[in-house]
């Protein structure tokens, strides 16, 4: 289990990723945390000819508050948002209990937060916490940066906006996430979901319900949005338990009748589409609570 | 070179490596210490000078005739030195039979080399040597197979189309039948009779540190050193003599650090001639370490059985007769467990009840598949499975209480020793000794039955779904026949024991120090053990089964006593535990030796509490306990470890492990993404009640096996505490039980297409009425389609194609 013989650029600023990416991007990889591509080489599933390594760019592994938004680098790890002990990620604490379900520690110590988008995994937890989010991804090149919403970002399997000579740079995010929450399952800890789902509910200040975002996960080739079901829970009164209830149980059963996918050696379709409806009425649940214990 | 100027030529243990202190007092297994602080020195460690490396080329389909094999590129490449597939060889050996029950098989061995037909996807068809690890794994790629595909066999009841033996059209390779009277008759006058078919998946013993083999000949090519073997020591040795026309002694196996062993490590297998053959070839040491990909395609397979039970019973819950048709997945090819394989369902399904008849037979059906060999509890698990889920279905019908209904029909501590004939063709066994009903109730004090009850009802009553079971298994042990062992008194006044036993983490050395210090009377720091090893002592026979404290241990103790006497006879008045004692007597050795024909009869029960989440249908084994009785326990610590771990293993088993393989006979579980094997945080706490109930006369020691028995009675607990937490007694029927298992049987969410909102209530009542006891012989149940799709690794790879320009 060796990988085939490759060519490898370790590029020292971000400056230089990019020119390198310029250069070679139809025949090179970039290599961030190494936690998916790496494993991938060595099952020789991927023979990139060229990686270059992006994990001692500076300007790529910075956090910084920038006015109402979260500037995220792409190469911030995993680990850094489990701790959440940064002042910049006060606010965001549904980002660490994100964090903390992907994979294991010593995963979560390297995998990168630009790595999971750019690998695009349909369960990967940071996958749909961007899209709840409406968080934008920077993709650079030569030709300049692109700003692209999370939403246009998932393409299909394994497959993203990016263009082979761009390099994911860093990822915009709003700075309050009240509201944000994420359900998952999977038959052991620390595997990735069978099915995720991911919501987040914003409310005016009678605890209305002004925007509704539900994604998901394991239920199609890419990371997806469900918007019908989003909408179910416009206006909806959160102070309402009653309602609130109907209204999260029908936007799950939505979510659940709707998905298309097929049996694999880990469960079957009808289970998943069991699991979609508990996990979403799970996570819209949290997200409504938070809201009322926000308003308390 | 001699095998001492050899041994100075490994490289020495690592710096650092920690001395054990002979002064300290008794203390726990010291052989641990190095293994437990990164120092263990594994086969992958071994570095020889000038060393090659060796990739085995597979097959990547599963039934085909080999067109040709293209080594023409793969011999070009860089640092190449050596490629060559069956047709370079003047003669091709098979992988031979260590087992003979049934000669029929010697027709459906493997060829070390696949040459016209390939049967398994992971079968050997060439190989390549060169410098270096990736260099080899390059020039493997380049290999050009050209096989013309024929069509699979892969499920055991499916026509064989294309059969895996052109010779055994119905890949029927070998059968047993245990008749002991009609049992047609008994089921006509028994009030009740159930049928039900059951399947265990396929999986795997899955060792921590996979195969390797290091093979080095000496300049006259007289000598074969080899780092590596483990298992069956003394079978590897002679079969690999064999192959190379060389004398045993000319083999010398090298003592190596071993990772676990669980049934398929270190048997025989098509490497075991490859890797010698390169270092022949090439004259130059040659190293191959699986990677864990191979591993899942390569490594044994086992459990994969289909059971057609049926249980005559009268309505007071008397047994009357077991009628069972066996089919076992065997794979490709025999392995060098031959028959054995099929025989021990058959000898297993009775359990530790008493039948008047049984009517059992197990077919060996050839599949497209790897080749099946054991896992720990080969078999038994199974039929532990089986035959428990059975008994809790029965009494269901019969509206008994299951622990109650096993008690009238457990054979009990006055009916030892029990003989269970298996009619006129095969041999009886005889249950030596044992209570049997004592033990259930050990379990059931242990557990506290009535308050487990009691607790389950008040749960679900509050809507939650959880569940009690047990299982109850016979472990047979102690097989192999004989063994011995080198007891040597150093010129220093040490002891020290040579043995072909291997170390495994199962604590053998710290057993036979225990044995040799209580006979002799000296600090068990004063002795020595030296494992898998034919350096300094060639005979004995190996580690497998159960076997190591009946037969190692008895043949230590019949060393240290020769050893005693002979002080005794020196010195009458010598003191043992003096040093100098020894010191006067060495240097000087003993044989030691244990012969013992039929095996003896451990008995256990597993109990279980489970629960299932309503949403997500996870299993959470909230309780598993353990009673066993080993006869005598001569390392508790290890014993215990024993049990905890197997019993995980079946925790696994019963829940997560399995090798599916989808339509074309592809295995769709080659990564650690997609055999899930449980961690510390699915792991129960497990309870261990052990007994040391005296009894068995068929060793020294008086002990019992303990290797196997923790995960024995394992399936059978977990999935019956499933079933009732289920409510419904005939849920359960394959192992393992994934979520989509409980699915049919869970309350549905609300909506008429059961994904709702969860509102409805739970009423166990209600559905075990529906269910309830009339006289019926169920019909099959629909066996879903496999359930098929792209694993991981192969969605991954699907990624990357579409990906590239
Ligand atoms: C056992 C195991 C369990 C795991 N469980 C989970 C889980 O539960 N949830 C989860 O989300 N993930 C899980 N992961 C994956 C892990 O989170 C990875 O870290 C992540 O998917 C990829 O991030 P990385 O930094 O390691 O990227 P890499 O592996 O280095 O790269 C992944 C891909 O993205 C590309 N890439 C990386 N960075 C950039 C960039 N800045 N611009 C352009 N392209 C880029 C690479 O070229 C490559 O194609 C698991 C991994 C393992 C090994």
């Amino acid at each position: 289990m060796k990988a085939a013989s490759f060519a490898y650029h370790r590029a020292e600023s971000k400056e230089e990723a990019v020119s390198l990416l310029s250069e070679h991007g139809d025949d090179a990889k970039v290599l961030a945390g190494g936690q998916s591509l790496i494993p991938m080489m060595n099952l020789r599933l991927a023979r990139p000819s060229r990686l270059i390594d992006i994990g001692h760019c500076p300007e790529l592994a910075q956090l910084e508050r920038v006015g109402g938004t979260l500037a995220c680098g792409a190469t911030v790890r995993h680990v850094r948002f489990e701790r959440a002990d940064a002042p910049e990620l006060a606010a965001c604490r549904a980002l660490s209990d994100a964090a903390r379900l992907i994979g294991h520690a010593p995963i979560r110590s390297r995998g990168t937060i630009g790595g999971s988008l750019a690998h695009g995994d349909s369960s990967s937890e940071w996958c749909l916490m961007m899209l709840v989010l409406d968080a934008v991804i920077q993709a650079e090149s030569g030709r300049g940066v692109r700003r692209i919403p999370a939403h246009d970002f998932f393409q299909g399997f394994f497959t993203t906006a990016l263009a082979e000579d761009e390099l994911l740079s860093a990822i915009e995010l709003p700075l309050t996430t009240v509201g944000s929450a994420l359900a998952e399952h999977s038959r052991r800890r620390g595997d990735f979901a069978i099915v995720a789902a991911a919501t987040r509910l914003v409310a005016d200040q009678r605890l209305r319900v002004t925007t509704a975002r539900i994604a998901m996960g394991g239920v199609a080739s890419q990371p997806i949005r469900m918007p019908s079901a989003e909408d179910v829970l416009h206006g909806v009164d959160l102070t309402d338990r009653r309602s609130t209830m109907e209204a999260v149980s029908e936007a799950a059963h939505m979510c659940a009748a709707s998905i298309q996918v097929s049996d694999d050696i880990h469960a079957s379709s009808q289970y998943r589409r069991r699991l979609a409806s508990t996990l979403v009425r799970q996570a819209l649940s949290r997200s409504a609570q938070d809201w009322r214990t926000a308003g308390d | 070179m001699t095998p001492d100027q050899l041994a100075t030529k490994v490289r020495p243990a690592r710096q650092g490596r920690r001395q054990i202190d002979d002064d300290r007092p008794e203390w726990g297994r010291r052989e641990d210490v190095p293994l437990v602080t990164g120092q263990g020195e594994y086969v992958g460690d071994v570095s020889r000078d000038g060393e090659l490396f060796l990739r085995v080329v597979r097959s990547p389909v599963a039934h085909g005739r080999i067109v040709s094999v293209g080594l023409e590129a793969a011999r070009a490449a860089d640092g190449v030195e050596l490629a060559l597939c069956a047709t370079d060889l003047d003669d091709v050996p098979e992988i031979p039979l260590r087992v003979h029950n049934r000669p029929e098989l010697r027709s459906y061995l493997q060829p070390v080399l696949a040459g016209s037909v390939v049967r398994y996807v992971g079968e050997p068809v060439a190989i390549v040597v060169g410098r270096s690890q990736r260099e080899v794994e390059d020039a493997a790629d380049l290999v050009e197979l050209d096989i013309q595909e024929l069509v699979p066999v892969v499920d055991v009841e499916s026509v064989q189309k294309d059969p895996v033996w052109e010779s055994t059209p119905d890949g029927r390779l070998c059968s047993f039948v245990a008749r002991t009277a009609d049992f047609q008759e008994a089921a006509q006058e028994a009030d009740l009779v159930v049928t039900q078919v059951f399947d265990t998946a396929r999986d795997t013993g899955l060792p921590l540190e996979t195969r390797g083999l290091v093979a080095e000949w000496n300049a006259a090519a007289t000598e074969l050193h080899l780092w590596g073997p483990t298992k069956f020591v003394r079978f590897t040795r002679a079969s690999v003599a064999e192959w190379f026309h060389l004398e045993p002694a000319q083999v010398v196996c090298h003592h190596v650090d071993v990772g676990g062993m669980f049934g398929p490590r270190g048997e025989l297998y098509p490497e075991d001639f490859l890797v010698p053959l390169a270092a022949l070839k090439l004259r130059r040491p040659v190293k191959w370490i699986e990677d864990r990909n191979e591993h899942f395609l390569a490594i044994n397979h086992s459990r994969g059985q289909r059971h057609r039970i049926t249980v005559a019973v009268d309505a007071d819950g008397r047994l009357r007769g077991l009628k069972d048709e066996i089919l076992q997945d065997f794979g490709a090819y025999a392995r060098p467990i031959g028959g054995r394989l099929t025989e021990i369902p058959v000898e297993a399904i009775p359990g530790p009840y008493r039948w008047p008849v049984i009517d059992v037979t197990c077919h060996a059906v050839a599949t497209n598949k790897t080749p099946m060999g054991t896992m720990r509890g080969p078999g038994t698990f199974d039929a532990g499975f089986v035959r428990e889920r059975m008994m809790d279905i029965v009494a269901a019908r019969l509206e008994m209480d299951p622990l109650e209904f096993r008690r009238r029909n457990l054979i009990t501590a006055e009916e030892m020793p029990y003989q269970q004939d298996f009619g006129g063709e095969m041999h009886p066994s005889v249950y030596d000794s044992g209570d049997f009903p004592l033990v259930l109730d050990e379990l059931s004090e242990a557990v506290d039955v009535q308050l487990v009850r009691a607790e389950i009802h008040r749960r679900r009553m509050e809507g939650e779904l959880v569940g009690f079971g047990v299982g109850l298994f016979l472990a047979h042990a102690g097989l192999g026949v004989e063994e011995s062992i080198k007891l040597e008194v150093t010129a220093e006044g040490r002891l020290r024991l040579l043995t072909a036993g291997s170390e495994i983490g199962q604590g053998l050395a710290t057993m036979l120090r225990i044995v040799v210090a209580e006979v002799l009377g000296v600090p068990q720091a004063r002795i020595d053990v030296v494992t898998n090893s034919t350096e300094h002592f060639d005979g004995g026979t190996g580690t497998f089964s159960a076997r190591s404290t009946i037969f190692s241990g008895s043949a230590a103790h019949d060393a240290a006593q020769q050893l005693l006497a002979d002080l005794r006879s020196t010195d009458p008045a010598a003191d043992p535990s003096d040093p100098d004692t020894w010191r006067i007597l060495g240097p000087r050795s003993v044989i030691g030796t244990h012969r013992q024909s039929s095996p003896t009869f451990g008995f256990g029960v597993h109990g279980a509490v489970v629960r299932i989440d309503p949403d997500t249908l996870a299993v959470t084994v909230e309780r598993l306990v353990v009673a066993y009785d080993c006869g005598r326990a001569i390392d508790r610590p290890s014993l215990v470890g024993q049990i905890v771990g197997a019993a995980m293993q079946g925790v696994g088993g019963t829940f997560l492990q399995h090798l599916p393989f989808d339509e074309h006979g592809q295995p769709q579980s080659t990564t650690f993404m997609d055999y899930l094997v449980p961690t510390v945080y699915e792991a129960p706490d497990v309870e261990v009640v052990l007994l040391e109930l005296a009894g068995t006369d068929s060793n020294p020691l008086g002990v019992k096996g303990g290797g196997e028995a923790g995960i024995m009675g394992a399936g059978g607990a977990l999935a019956n505490a499933v079933a009732d937490a289920l409510g419904v007694p005939d849920s359960i029927t394959r192992l393992p039980i994934g979520p989509d298992a409980l699915l049919p049987f869970v309350p549905p969410l609300a909506g008429q297409d059961g994904i709702g909102p969860r509102s409805c209530g739970w009423d166990y009542a209600k559905r075990t009425e529906a269910r309830g006891g009339t006289l019926l012989i169920r019909p099959e149940r629909h066996v879903p389609a496999a359930l098929v799709g792209a694993s991981a690794a192969v969605a991954l790879a699907w990624w990357w194609i579409r990906r590239r320009p």
